[in-house]
């Protein structure tokens, strides 16, 4: 079958009354590929995703997945889906979850595969609300590959979840991954974006700014903050290339740039006596701005 | 194959036990024991119905209590106190009646059965034979168990040589001027009339050429006089609107028909009410007539077990059927009276033709509920109405002190009237009435045959020796106009008569009675044969034998020829067609077509 | 294949319903109320006040009117509150992205509905038959537990009007409003006669009081108004919420209204 893409969003723009949520968004999910969608809050990413799921009504523009609408029941079988949601009923056991979202399948994965899949064996006879976050999450996960999907939606898998368990849980999205499965993520972590993905697009506002490798983008969102304590003046760093931002908090000076090492050498220029420096990596919200800017006004890459 | 598959067959076993229990749970909940039982175990003379939806003559009340002892009603009312040992009859969903009073019955054979075992604890007979009033006295004022409804009744009517109420075959002593009039009354008062009955009917309310010998205006009124004189009531019989009136003006206490020839004036019905004149319409035996098939319904939706072969008979027949007319007339005229503030009372008119004793009481509520009364007024018709119009005491109402004549009716009959058939239980005097042996209920009213040989031989005059005598039988009393006569001349019965164009199936000819009262039926099993000495015009004749059923549904007949020459005519009884030809009530020897003038003789009838 | 794609979607329709029937079995603040409160207030007005006196027409009246009661608070707070607070968790979205058919989740609603309702009503018979006297025929008995239990249509349609139109713990509020309000004006736990004239009438615009005129009718113990009426209202009624909830949906969809831009990260 001549499926070139997975699924696709075409010229899409989405409102929310007055609120732009998507423009003119152009998304292709690669046969195989593990697609990070990457992008801060309320950049877009939830909305695409439930474009895709058929769970919103496409306003302009084209959602297709396996070439059919989004909703179509054929769509639905071959699909898995892990949402950003509070979770299912606290009152059913893990088991007894899988068994419900299994029976919707016209060929469910065995529930002990399921459950080794998600790193969760053992668990199966526990009800749902006596879970720890994380294995919440790996539940979710379960059900998201309960039809054994082709193409999987993980919706902000590792939200709200804290640095170890976040990393447990790539563990078994990676070992998915290995399975040749089609998977599309969204995630505002650049840092899982890079774990897990074979591709990112970075949404923005509503706008994909940025599509590619992870390398790529992780190099075109290497900000850094620097922090002193200095007479230069905001004004005065501001013209500096590479800054993108920067203001005085209390005595500190704080300026965003893609290239330190060239405002530092210029601020010791400027000021020998500058103490108390800092430099570390931004947040993903700098690093977007950074991008932001670039795509603003095109500036080469260092 | 899976867990899925395993999960999901065990939720639908786990449904199909949980739906199995529940249903079984349900079917263990107790349930009345009167509805195990009907008949059998209800209590009697000292019991309460409890939580019963109560009609006590006058207006539904819901959650009464009502406590028999000892054949009367000692208390009623919401949530009574009763003694802990006191059965008690649940009357949860149930109507409690009084006992329903039919206001126009005429009495004869098993009606008296028949109308207590549909409800019918008292009837108002208006003509019947005065021979059964003293009996009928003494049985009332009696609180033992019984088997018949009270009779209450006219006794003889009072009517014109030849007049309406003469043609049934009893004895009728009429009236030819108005100075007789106080002694006729007087004479009534001595055989035990309750109250005097007066024909006023000359035929034309039914249009064509029907013409009877009818009362004259003076008369009438020197009777209602005379009644009142005695202290008695005068019911007027009437079918015509100006004879009604007439009636109504002359003092008349009721009317026992409602008028079918004109819808009455609403100025008029006043009139009606302000002189305090209640009417009995006989809605039933009217709407029969012109083939209204309420009765028939009625028939159709009782247990066949409960239909004795009289009222089978009665009911089921159409020979009075008339078409071309409607019995609105009648039906707007009672609304009208009602409207107006006319008491109104219910009656049938049973056992006439297309109505059954008891039975067609039922009948008589649906048409008065179609005539406009709503349920509460239908019922107080049939009831306290009745009572109260005719005087009869301790009965009518479901009161303290009153008799316990009670009908205990499934469902709600408030809102719907013909659940008045749907009896539970009857109670007469406290005591239930086996309503079932309607079959074995008739029995009693077939007399045995003596031994002896039974024959007519008409030496001593028309008295036959046997049964209850010869009679002049005509379709005049289906409203047809053909004529006959009898005499005894040289010691042979003569018949001489005519068939004239007015009933569909003209007849005229002679019966004779072969039972204790007329059409009471005697059992004449173990004889085979019926055998006469005929001779006359040679004309066609025909016998037809009347069973059980009396005025029942067409006779089955054999015909015969009668010629110039005395010939012996032997027919055997197997040759009738019906169930048993041995049940023999009356046979009839008629013509039929062709019409005009016939004459033939008989002599020596025997039943062998 | 369609036999074994029939047999499929009978299971999902199946699994679907007894999971819900086990899910609100195992939630207290669900089970407790609704299985509880009827049979507690049948017992404490019908059996024990009822019974007193000598006459068997309370107890037999409240045990019409309880167990309208009874399959009134399953539907309602299954529906309302149930699917209110399923739609804010997320989990109605989750299912609406399976293959499951919409009309499993709402069946099973409607069977958890019936399956509670049915243990109120044989609970309360019970009670009644064997604490209060109560005796019926047994067409009476099998009839009210069928027109009782057909209260899930009104009822059911009434709550996911109110779970169409109310989020979260809102929709519990707004269902304790209808519910207990509803009950009382409808002569469920007490006969409305006693009410003011004015109360009374506005029964007349509620379906529980038709679902109990209906029920009370089996027992002749009903106001006298014409089945035809109470089946006519109810019906209309029925269908005017059932349009009232998609109306609802339309606006609101099935829980993706949830995704606004700055929604929660």
């Amino acid at each position: 079958m001549s499926e070139p893409d997975i699924a696709r969003l075409s010229g899409v723009t989405h409102r929310y009354g007055s609120v732009v949520a998507l423009e003119e968004v152009d998304l292709e999910v690669r046969r195989g590929e593990v697609l990070a969608v990457l992008g801060p809050n309320g950049a877009g990413k939830t909305t695409a995703i439930h474009l895709l799921l058929g769970s919103l009504p496409v306003q302009i523009g084209r959602a297709t997945v396996f070439g059919q609408r989004p909703d179509a029941p054929g769509v639905r079988a071959r699909r898995g889906a892990m949402l950003q949601i509070s979770g299912v009923p606290d009152t059913l056991t893990v088991g007894e979850h899988i068994d419900l979202f299994r029976a919707y399948y016209p060929a469910p994965v065995p529930a002990s595969d399921l459950l080794a899949m998600a790193g969760i064996e053992g668990l199966e006879g526990r009800r749902f609300g006596k879970l720890s976050g994380g294995q919440k999450q790996r539940v979710m996960f379960a059900l998201a590959l309960c039809g054994d999907p082709q193409l999987v939606f993980l919706d902000e898998p590792t939200a709200g979840l804290d640095v170890e368990v976040r990393r447990g849980l790539w563990e078994e999205i990676r070992r998915h991954r290995d399975s040749g499965r089609t998977t599309v993520l969204t995630t505002h972590y650049l840092e899982e974006a890079d774990a897990l993905a074979d591709r990112i697009v970075v949404l923005h506002r509503g706008r994909v700014i940025a599509e590619g490798a992870p390398s790529t983008i992780k190099s075109r969102t290497a900000a850094r903050r620097v922090r002193c304590v200095t007479r230069v003046t905001v004004d005065a760093v501001a013209s500096v290339p590479g800054v993108v931002r920067s203001e005085t908090r209390g005595q500190h000076l704080e300026v965003l740039t893609s290239r330190p090492e060239a405002l530092i050498r210029d601020l010791f220029d400027r000021d020998p006596d500058l103490h108390d420096l800092t430099v570390v990596g931004a947040g993903l919200e700098e690093a977007f701005l950074a991008l932001t800017r670039e795509s603003d006004e095109p500036e080469p890459v260092a | 194959m899976n867990a899925g598959n395993r999960s999901g067959a065990r939720s639908l076993w786990i449904l199909a036990v949980a739906a199995g229990g529940f249903i079984g749970a349900l079917a263990t909940l107790p349930v009345p024991e009167s509805s195990a039982a009907p008949g059998q175990e209800v209590p009697e003379s000292r019991f309460a119905v409890v939580d019963v939806t109560l009609f006590d003559g006058g207006a539904f009340q819901r959650n009464q209590d009502v406590w028999i002892e000892d054949g009367r009603v000692r208390a009623l009312g919401p949530r009574l106190r009763l003694p802990e040992d006191l059965p008690r009859v649940d009357g949860r969903g149930h109507t409690l009646l009084p006992g329903l009073i039919d206001g126009h019955v005429h009495t004869f054979g098993g009606t008296l059965n028949d109308a207590l075992r549909f409800g019918v604890t008292s009837v108002l007979d208006q003509f019947t034979d005065p021979a059964l009033l003293p009996g009928a006295k003494s049985a009332r004022d009696d609180i033992a168990r019984t088997g018949e409804a009270d009779l209450f009744s006219a006794g003889m009517l009072a009517t014109a040589p030849g007049g309406h109420g003469t043609q049934f075959g009893m004895a009728v002593e009429p009236l030819t001027e108005p100075a007789s009039a106080a002694a006729w009354v007087r004479a009534r008062k001595d055989e035990g009339s309750d109250w005097i009955k007066i024909i006023s009917e000359d035929g034309a309310a039914y249009g064509g050429e029907l013409q009877f010998p009818a009362l004259d205006r003076e008369t009438i009124g020197a009777l209602i006089a005379a009644a009142h004189a005695e202290e008695m009531l005068a019911v007027v019989h009437v079918t015509g609107i100006e004879r009604a009136l007439e009636a109504v003006s002359q003092g008349a206490d009721g009317l026992v028909h409602v008028w079918i020839d004109e819808v009455i004036a609403e100025e008029d019905a006043r009139r009606v009410a302000e002189a305090g004149v209640f009417v009995v319409p006989t809605l039933s035996v009217i709407a029969s007539m012109f083939g209204d098939s309420t009765g028939l319904r009625v028939l159709d939706e009782t247990d066949e077990e409960l239909v004795s072969p009289m009222q089978w008979g009665t009911l089921g027949d159409r020979s009075y059927l008339r078409t071309g007319t409607e019995d609105e007339a009648a039906l707007e005229n009672v609304r009208r009276l009602h409207e107006a503030g006319v008491r109104i009372v219910a009656g049938t008119d049973a056992p006439n033709p297309g109505t059954g004793a008891g039975i067609s009481m039922h009948s008589e509520l649906r048409l008065l509920a179609r005539a406009g009364l709503a349920s509460d007024a239908v019922l107080a018709a049939a009831t306290s109405g009745a009572a109260e119009a005719f005087r009869i005491p301790e009965r009518g109402r479901v009161a303290e002190g009153h008799l316990a004549d009670l009908v205990l009716v499934r469902g709600d009959v408030e809102s719907d009237v013909s659940r008045t058939t749907d009896i539970v239980t009857i109670w007469k005097d406290g005591y239930a009435i086996a309503r079932e042996s309607a079959a074995t209920a008739s029995a009693p009213v077939i007399a045995a045959a003596p031994d002896g040989p039974i024959v007519a031989d008409f030496e001593d005059g028309i008295d036959a020796g046997f049964g209850s005598g010869w009679q002049v039988t005509t379709d005049a009393m289906n409203g047809g106009t053909s004529t006959a006569g009898l005499a005894v001349e040289a010691g042979a019965l003569v018949v001489r008569g005519e068939t004239k164009a007015g009933f569909p199936f003209p007849w005229a000819g002679a019966i004779w009675f072969t039972g204790p009262q007329p059409m009471q039926a005697a059992d004449f099993s173990g004889r085979t044969t019926l055998r006469f000495r005929t001779r006359g015009d040679g004309r066609p004749y025909t016998v037809m034998l009347f069973g059980a059923g009396a005025a029942g549904t067409v006779p089955p007949t054999v015909p015969f020829t009668a010629g110039p020459e005395w010939a012996v005519v032997e027919i055997p009884l197997k040759s009738f067609a019906t169930a048993d030809p041995t049940i023999i009530a009356g046979l009839a020897f008629v013509t039929q077509a062709p019409l005009g003038a016939f004459a033939f003789e008989l002599d020596d009838v025997e039943i062998r | 294949m369609t036999a074994a794609r029939r047999a499929h979607r009978a299971r999902i329709y199946a699994l679907e319903a007894w999971y819900q029937f086990l899910m609100v079995l195992r939630e207290p603040a669900f089970a407790i109320p609704t299985l509880l409160f009827p049979l507690i207030f049948y017992l404490f007005f019908g059996v024990v006040l009822g019974a007193g006196s000598f006459s068997v027409a309370a107890p037999t009246y409240m045990l019409a009117t309880y167990s309208v009661f009874g399959v009134m608070g399953p539907s309602l707070f299954g529906f309302g509150a149930g699917l209110a607070m399923e739609r804010d968790s997320g989990v109605l979205l989750l299912k609406r992205t399976t293959p499951m058919p919409a009309a499993a989740y709402l069946l099973a609603k409607v069977a958890m509905a019936i399956a509670f309702g049915a243990a109120v009503v044989l609970g309360i018979f019970l009670l009644g038959a064997h604490g209060a006297g109560v005796v019926l025929y047994r067409w009476q008995w099998f009839a009210l537990a069928g027109v009782v239990l057909a209260g899930v249509i009104p009822f059911c349609a009434l709550g996911l009007a109110v779970g169409a139109w109310s989020r979260g713990r809102a929709a519990v509020a707004i269902t304790n409003l209808v519910f207990l309000p509803m009950a009382m004006l409808s002569g469920l736990w007490i006969p409305i006669t006693i009410f003011p004239a004015a109360l009374q009438d506005v029964a007349n615009a509620l379906p529980a009081y038709h679902q109990a005129q209906l029920a009370l009718k089996i027992i002749d113990m009903d106001g006298g108004q014409t089945t035809l009426l109470h089946i006519s209202v109810l019906g209309v009624q029925s269908l005017a919420l059932l349009a009232v909830a998609a109306f609802g949906f339309r606006r609101a969809g099935t829980g993706a209204v949830s995704i606004r831009p700055g929604g929660t990260s």
